[in-house]
Parts: C-alpha cells; structure tokens; sequence
C-alpha cells in the first residue's frame, strides 16, 4: 500500500496525532488541533485510513440515550506510527538544514 | 437556529453526495454527529455555534472530495483559480478588443490583422493552460457580468444596465458551455457552435437598445459580425443629422450618426471581449489536457504575484490621472473606438480586486514555470 503525499497540511494531522499516538480523536478535536478547515481536514483523514496509517471507529454509545448520535474516533494505526514519525523527523531535519545559516551548509 | 442547523446539514448532506460510495454514507453520518457536538457546544454562544455550524458544512460543500479507492488521484485546480482565471482572461481579452478597435477606426486592414492575432493569441493562450474548461467560462461569464456591469457605472455605453448585459451574458454563458462539450468531441463543431453562440448573445444582448434606438430587427443577424468591424461600415435605423441625441443616461452632441453606430458600439462593448473569451475556453476544451497541481520548489510565486498586483495598482492610478473627458462619451461610441468600459478602475475596490487577481495568476504562473522547469 503507497503512502500517502506528504503536504504541509497532511503534516499538521499526522503530527496532531501523534501528539499522543495513542489517543482517539474525532473530527473537531482535530480541526481545533491543527486549524485545518472541515473540508481540508476529511479528505486527509480518508486518504490516511486508506494508506493504513490511521483506523476509526465509532462511539460505542445509544444514540437514544444519549440524545445525540455516536462520533467516529480516529488514532493513528501501529504502521502509521512509525511512518508519520519517520516523516515527522525527516520533515524535521528538513527544515533545521533551511534555517542554518549559509557559512555552515558550506562547511558541510 | 434550527433554520441554521437545517441548513448545515444540507450543507454536509450536498457534499457527502460528492464522495465516493464506499464512504459517503458514513460521512454524512459522521459529520451530522459533529454539527450535533456543535449545536450543543456548552463553550460557545449561540451565534459562534451558529457560525462554526456553517462553516463546517460550507467547507464540506465547496472542498473537492477524495477520488474513489483504487483510483488514480485527481489534481483539482486551487478554489480561486477558476474566478482569477476567469477576470484574468476576460481583462486581457477587453483590453486587446479596444486596442483592436481603436485601431480599427484609423484603418480596417490593420484592425482585421490585430483582430486574427488577439484570436489566434487567446487561442494559443488557452491551448497552453491545464483546466477545466466548463467551469472557466462559467467563471467567465460571471466576470464579464459583473466586470461589464461595474466597468460601465459611468455611462461611457448608453445601453450597458442589466437590461441589456444579463441576457446577453447569459445567453453567451450557456451557449459557450455547450459549445465547449460539443468541441471536446467535434472541434469543427464546437467552433460553429460558438459563433453561432455568439450571433444569438449579440441579439438578446441588443434588444433592448435596438427598440429604443429602433433600429429594425430585421437587421439583428448582422449585428454580431457588423460590431466587430470600424465604425460606420454599415448604416441603418434613424438619422440624427445634427449629432444630437439622448439615450438614457448619455446626453451629448457630436457629428451626424445613424441609430446603427450607437447600437453596434453597445455591441462591440459586450461581443468583442466574449469572442476573444470563446476563442480562449474552446482551446482549452479542445486540448483536454488535465490540470494538474504545479509542486514549487522555491517561494518565487509570493514575491512576483506580490510584485504584480503592486503594478496593477500603480498602473489604474496612472491611467486614473491620465483619463480623458468623459463628456466626449458620445461621439467616441459613434466611432468605435471606445469599447470595454474599464470604469472600475476608477474606484479603490475595483483597482484592489483587478490586483488581486493579477497577483493570484502572475504567482500560479510563477509556480507552473518553476514546476516545468524542475521536470
């Protein structure tokens, strides 16, 4: 399965998520996490389950009960924890190379 | 605020419809459940969970949604491409018309010559763009409605209210539209079907002016080929011997004119630039190439799309300083030689949007180059 393309925005999820790797979040906690628009947040999400890098499920809750209907959770998959680190780092190491200042990279 | 709610979820429901099947349904299940959360947010007051409500679903409902699973990825076009494409193609088609014209009041000839070029170049230019060609020209008409309506605020064209513009632009918009998917498949056919696109939005741009000028309408099929050449080429309806004449808003006097030169001006105003417009979007349908997402390797499109709406503003305030009389609007009708009104210089707000879409295409630009470039 490819991975999904690595964009800025893509970034901003996946580095929510691993936040706490282990932790469940719906739709809203991560758009406030990220400041990513529903409409930029949903397809990311998508594209990221389909690559296997993130699972859902949904609220175990009696919607009747509760007066509202169950939310879908997602976290990050045990695959996708190793790779959006990878990434995360790379991403990273990236950005440390852009800042360092022109006399270093020529000594490099 | 159930009106509100009834309307987001309309929102999400619209856009759910966009997925593919294997997820849409669980979507809309899911974003009903977090318009839910919002609506009963304890943190906000009512108006912030009204508005965060729409907002949710109006992203939803504007964003593009996933390809279906196994398919290849489809890159779409940035959300304010279409509009700044579309004021784009219709400024530099205006302006090359009344540069056309212009000429065309001196010598025919060179008109002529000028007129093939700015066909062949708005041609050229949209054989050579990636995009969607259905959704620019409906972004193209919606420009020229509105760049027609605001250009013309001053009335340089005595017919140029919505009267006159709606239907014209209307009429060019779903002809246009229809032309464009006929040339993805017959290219001979779909340019037929633009021009004769073209003859009938020169006719329901016209009515109007004709009954007032009353010009017959028997003449009305030669209205479109007669508006694209110089003034006084042919002649019909009422003769105002001295140059004097009222029509609506306009009042003035000049030379001796027929009702036909005052009405083939308003013509030209409104035909020339959707020409040069149809020229461009059927290239492009003609191409059929898919927009695909230019990747910049370095931040050149931020400073030469920042450079070029700052050159747009001092441009509109050079040409500001230089306008000319605008009581001179009347015989300048007469002869053609002054076609698109670009009034909306005049005013902050138009200058500041007319440089905002200068900078979102010099940086797309910028970014499509930088991407060739880098293979």
């Amino acid at each position: 399965m490819g991975g999904p393309r690595m964009t800025s925005s893509v970034l901003r999820v996946v580095a929510a998520l691993l936040a706490d790797a282990s932790a469940e979040r719906y739709g809203l906690q991560l758009m406030q996490a990220t400041g990513l628009p529903s409409g930029t947040l949903y397809p990311i999400l998508i594209r990221l389950e389909r690559a296997g890098w993130v699972v859902s499920r949904w609220e175990q809750v009696d919607p009747a009960v509760e007066g509202r209907p169950p939310r879908r959770y997602y976290r990050l998959s045990s695959e996708g924890e190793i790779e959006a680190r990878r990434e995360v780092a790379l991403m990273q190491r990236q950005m440390a190379r852009a800042m360092r200042p022109a006399g270093r990279v020529r000594e490099a | 605020m159930r009106g509100i709610e009834r309307l987001a979820r309309l929102g999400v429901d619209v856009a759910a419809r966009r997925w593919p099947r294997d997820v849409a349904d669980q979507l809309r299940y899911e974003w009903r459940a977090e318009l839910v959360a919002l609506r009963d947010d304890p943190g906000l007051c009512r108006s912030a969970r009204a508005y965060r409500m729409i907002m949710f679903a109006g992203s939803l409902a504007v964003s593009p949604a996933v390809e279906a699973e196994g398919a290849e990825p489809v890159d779409r076009p940035p959300a304010l491409l279409a509009p700044a494409v579309a004021a784009g193609v219709l400024l530099v088609a205006a302006a090359a018309f009344n540069v056309v014209h212009a000429v065309g009041y001196r010598s025919g000839a060179v008109a002529g010559f000028l007129l093939a070029a700015a066909l062949l170049g708005m041609g050229a230019l949209g054989y050579h763009v990636r995009g969607p060609a259905v959704t620019w020209t409906v972004s193209m008409g919606a420009a020229m409605f509105a760049f027609l309506m605001a250009g013309n605020a001053v009335a340089v064209m005595p017919f140029m209210g919505w009267r006159d513009v709606l239907p014209g632009v209307a009429v060019w918009t779903v002809t246009t539209v229809a032309a464009v998917r006929v040339a993805r498949r017959h290219r001979v056919l779909g340019v037929l079907a633009g021009v004769a696109g073209l003859e009938v939005a020169a006719i329901a741009g016209s009515l109007h002016a004709a009954s007032v000028v009353k010009a017959g309408l028997v003449t009305a099929p030669a209205w479109f080929p007669l508006a694209l050449l110089p003034g006084g080429t042919a002649s019909f309806g009422p003769y105002f011997a001295d140059g004097r004449a009222a029509f609506g808003a306009l009042h003035g006097s000049g030379p001796a004119f027929h009702a036909s030169d005052i009405l083939l001006g308003n013509v030209s105003a409104m035909v020339g630039p959707m020409l040069l417009c149809s020229a461009f979007g059927l290239a492009v349908a003609v191409r059929r190439a898919p927009f695909r997402v230019p990747v910049p390797r370095y931040d050149l499109h931020v400073p030469l799309g920042v450079g070029a709406t700052v050159a747009v503003l001092v441009v509109a305030e050079w040409l500001d300083r230089a306008s000319v009389d605008i009581g001179s609007a009347l015989s300048r009708v007469v002869d053609n030689s002054n076609v698109f009104g670009f009034g909306f210089l005049a005013g902050m707000s138009g200058r500041i949007a007319v440089a905002l879409v200068a900078g979102v295409l010099v940086g797309q630009l910028a970014v499509s180059r930088r991407a060739r470039a880098a293979g």
